[in-house]
């Protein structure tokens, strides 16, 4: 049965129910029950922005609460994962992986390569991304492409409830470590969410409107923004195919080429910086196996080569917004 | 038949030379097929620390695992990978334990325990951490062991990795394999404080420090620390003293050792000889029974190398596969 | 070094080091500082104090027989010298037949102790002593005991033997051990520790002899160099005129 609920509860939702069905996930992560040792209340915050409240309430043991020490727990929650464990790992910020990147892409990511297949690392390292609570430079970043560019890990971002909790439960069940990338702005955003457990397979982007005369491809928060400017342009008379990416790796790129090839017209938004983004990788791709197809050039819309700015007048330009979207949509018309 | 002095049966002493000789006889020769031009890439020796290896690993159980450094070929042979798979793997070829996919500084065989060899110093500290923690919720009294250098015993996932097992009381045993130099760079200089035990106690736990050339100190130090681990004491540091017979990697020119320093310690300080001399001392092992016993490895190295250089390296499909379980 | 005019050392270490330092440098007075842990030999003091007190003792300030106190010390020799070797507080005879990693927790194996001093305020080996018949450095003397292993023996000991450890162990006899009377060890093998380590192992072969000496090396003795500094107010006065005196 689907009821209304938040991107936040969705994610507590996949993360309780996969607990229950298997005591192998074991969540870890910097106050995620908050308050080990502290002589005040138990679970006093689950987690910064509460997304793993209540957890430690219902699985005890199978939660634990971490140092501020990343390369060490993120590290123990791989070792662990190699050892039969399903850990679930939070990386507080995506900003912070600069002290931990090494277990990540040169440990988890090529175990299963260099050890000849023997290795299995079915870890999942969730982490908040994104702009758009004035976090400022080091706690606002995307991130999301020097993940996807390693072999070994796959990238997960959804970009409403639904999608949440059915990407983190399978996620959970995957059996290759998974960067989940929760948007630190959609926690609030609420939508219909079913009260089962249930799946989204990875590399299954999802058409979240069909249009005919351009595409739009997102991921994050900026699907949000694309179905906004697909809406006004709409009211023009340009109908825009909106896709979602839902994984950036694995993708989808067969869907994103079936509407390329369909409308001719490509626009990627990216709130990422622009260099070697997903954005350009998108883009390349279409580029090189829809050459064809295309009767215009391609338009990204990504956020400027600068870090994120504090000031609320900045950060609201330095993010894509929908206005910046619809006017690249023009361009390609 | 002489009694036995030693906590250990002749059976078993036989075993721990077998193990110990093995390591030695594999280093020199891949030592020697290295210089030959036929080993691809960055190879580091563990000759002349066998006693460290077999001293822990004597101890340790098939579930037990163990993380180790980029001087993983002593570790991987004490802890019982395949001796013919493991050449085959620095040979670069397709039988190897990897498949050909790791060489010699990912060699590894989680089948046996063994979380790999470590290109990247330090790295193997949180990964022995995520060992304990899964051997903690297996509750059979299994526990992992973290190998690091006096080099990597400065680095933060090691010194992160300490506080970690001590307040989660982990069953992890940290072993600091000081053989004096990381790369060229001397120990002394290096690490601040005068003793690891000081670090250990500076991070909640204890700490021992033993001759690393000792087989019977390692065994005896180790088996304490560890029977502590598996009883639930929690983690704790054992340093072995001790020193490699050859350079940081192979090619080096070691020219940052006094001179005449390695004939030195080949005469000196050779865990291999004084095994050997206390156990034939003591009765309990003839000179007859380690001849036997270094023969039949010679052989099985031999062997191991003519297989290598006769296997087959992988193929381009083998390029794209095993990045994932499914993709 | 007596000949360069060292007038005395300070020792940085354990029970090995101080053992070391008087196997080989003896005709000199020796400061000990305690680091690590367990150790029995060296007396607690603020390292400061220390330092002071061997400073003013060592620039002549104090007088000797105040400055200075003489200790006994144990020594050990295998088939008449052909090994020997000392020990500052305590002498152990186990039954364990190999050194592994030296030091002594196991209290089931040991057989004999021979101590210098029997402190019972200190933890390790001479504390079996200590809670028997406390013998102090400045007594004459030593202690010899003879144990059992504790599960075949009714008179039992509860003694810390080390940092957080109470063991128990099978006491047998014992008595005072007098000065320059060698003592044959009973058993026929095993290994001797010295100062808490093991270190020499000995078969049937073997003749050890076990012999306490007195005044056999000295120590400052902190304590009264302080306490003879103030009484005649030695610091009194600013930094370069204590140099000039």
């Amino acid at each position: 049965m689907a009821r209304t609920i938040s991107y936040k509860e969705a994610i507590n939702e996949a993360l309780d129910q996969e607990m229950t069905r298997d005591k192998l996930v074991i969540v870890m992560g910097e106050d995620s029950i908050g308050g080990t040792g502290s002589p005040g209340e138990d679970d006093a915050w689950g987690g910064p922005m509460g997304v793993t409240k209540g957890l430690y309430g219902k699985h005890g043991d199978q939660i634990m609460d971490t140092p501020l020490s990343e390369s060490a727990y993120i590290g123990a929650a791989i070792g662990a994962a190699t050892c039969g464990m399903r850990p679930v790992a939070e990386m507080m910020f995506v900003d912070f992986m600069g002290v931990c990147f090494d277990q990540i892409y040169n440990q988890a990511a090529k175990f299963k390569y260099m050890f000849g297949g023997k290795a299995e690392t079915p870890v999942v390292i969730r982490t908040m991304v994104g702009a758009g609570i004035n976090a400022a430079a080091q706690h606002s970043q995307m991130l999301t492409s020097i993940f996807t560019h390693i072999p070994g890990l796959k990238v997960v971002c959804p970009s409403n409830p639904y999608d949440a909790k059915g990407l983190l439960i399978q996620s959970i069940r995957d059996n290759d470590p998974v960067i989940f990338c929760e948007h630190k702005s959609l926690y609030g955003v609420e939508g219909e969410v079913s009260e089962e457990s249930y799946v989204i397979p990875f590399a299954e982007a999802n058409v979240m409107r069909d249009g005919g005369d351009v595409t739009i491809v997102a991921y994050g928060m900026m699907v949000g923004k694309a179905m906004d400017a697909a809406e006004t342009l709409a009211k023009e008379g340009v109908e825009c195919d909106v896709i979602d990416l839902r994984t950036l790796s694995p993708i989808d790129m067969e869907t994103v080429l079936e509407s390329v090839e369909n409308t001719g017209r490509l626009v990627v938004v990216d709130e990422a910086n622009p260099r070697c983004s997903i954005a350009t990788d998108v883009s390349a791709q279409v580029a090189q196996q829809a050459f064809k197809s295309l009767k215009a050039q391609i338009e990204m819309v990504t956020a400027p080569h600068t870090p994120v700015p504090f000031a609320s007048s900045l950060e609201d330009i330095y993010i894509p917004s929908n206005d910046s979207v619809a006017i690249a949509v023009r361009k390609t018309l | 038949m002489s009694d036995n002095p030693f906590p250990l049966s002749r059976d078993e002493l036989l075993n721990i030379y077998q193990t110990m000789r093995t390591i030695r006889e594999f280093e020199e020769r891949v030592h020697v097929e290295f210089s030959r031009g036929d080993i691809p890439g960055f190879v580091h020796l563990y000759a002349g620390e066998e006693a460290s290896a077999t001293g822990i690993m004597t101890h340790l159980r098939k579930d037990d695992r163990i993380a180790s450094t980029h001087r993983g070929h002593g570790h991987c042979i004490a802890k019982g990978v395949d001796v013919k798979g493991m050449m085959a793997e620095i040979f670069g070829k397709k039988t190897g334990v990897c498949g050909g996919k790791g060489g010699s500084m990912h060699i590894a065989d989680l089948d046996k325990g063994m979380m790999g060899a470590n290109g990247i110093l330090g790295a193997g500290a949180p990964l022995a951490c995520g060992a304990a923690l899964a051997a903690k919720y297996r509750d059979k009294g299994d526990i992992a062991i973290s190998f690091v250098g006096d080099g990597a015993s400065n680095q933060g996932t090691f010194l992160e990795s300490l506080n970690l097992a001590s307040i989660w009381n982990l069953p992890v045993v940290f072993v600091v394999e000081n053989n004096g130099y990381a790369e060229s760079t001397s120990v002394d200089w290096a690490v601040a404080c005068d003793s690891y035990v000081d670090r250990a106690s500076g991070f909640g736990m204890p700490g021992v420090t033993v001759d690393g050339t000792d087989f019977f100190a390692v065994y005896e130090a180790a088996g304490e620390i560890i029977r502590r681990a598996r009883e639930g004491g929690g983690p704790s540091l054992l340093e072995c003293k001790m020193i490699r017979f050859f350079g940081h990697f192979e090619g080096d020119a070691q020219t940052y050792r006094a001179e005449g320093e390695v004939d030195d310690i080949r005469a000196k300080r050779d865990c291999l000889k004084s095994f050997s001399k206390t156990v034939t001392a003591a009765g309990v092992l003839s000179q007859a029974d380690l001849e036997a016993c270094d023969s039949k490895i010679v052989s099985l190295v031999d062997e191991a190398v003519s297989e290598a250089r006769e296997a087959d390296f992988p193929i381009e499909a083998d390029l794209l596969t095993d990045v994932y379980v499914n993709y | 070094m007596v000949d360069s005019g060292v007038k005395a050392i300070v020792v940085l270490g354990g029970d090995g080091t101080h053992r070391a330092v008087a196997k080989v440098c003896g005709q000199v007075p020796i400061a000990g500082i305690s680091t690590g842990t367990n150790n029995a030999f060296p007396e607690h003091h603020e390292p400061t104090i220390t330092g002071l007190a061997v400073g003013l003792a060592a620039t002549g300030r104090i007088p000797e027989s105040v400055a200075f106190t003489l200790n006994k010390l144990l020594s050990v020799k295998i088939n008449d010298g052909e090994r020997s070797d000392i020990a500052l507080v305590d002498v152990v005879v186990s039954t364990e037949r190999y050194i592994g990693a030296r030091a002594l927790w196991r209290t089931d194996n040991l057989r004999e102790i021979f101590v210098t001093f029997a402190d019972p305020e200190v933890i390790g080996m001479s504390a079996i002593a200590g809670l028997l018949e406390p013998v102090f450095r400045n007594d004459f003397g030593g202690l010899h005991v003879l144990l059992d292993d504790p599960k075949v023996t009714k008179n039992l000991l509860q003694v810390p033997i080390a940092p957080g450890l109470i063991s128990t162990v099978g006491v047998q006899s014992w008595k005072q051990l007098e000065p320059e009377k060698p003592f044959t060890l009973r058993q026929s093998s095993g290994t001797i520790a010295l100062d808490g380590e093991r270190e020499l192992e000995f078969g049937p072969e073997d003749t050890v002899q076990v012999t306490l000496h007195e005044k056999a090396f000295r120590t400052v003795n902190v304590g009264a160099c302080m306490r003879h500094t103030g009484q005649h107010r030695l610091l009194v006065g600013a930094p370069l005129e204590l140099l000039a005196t």
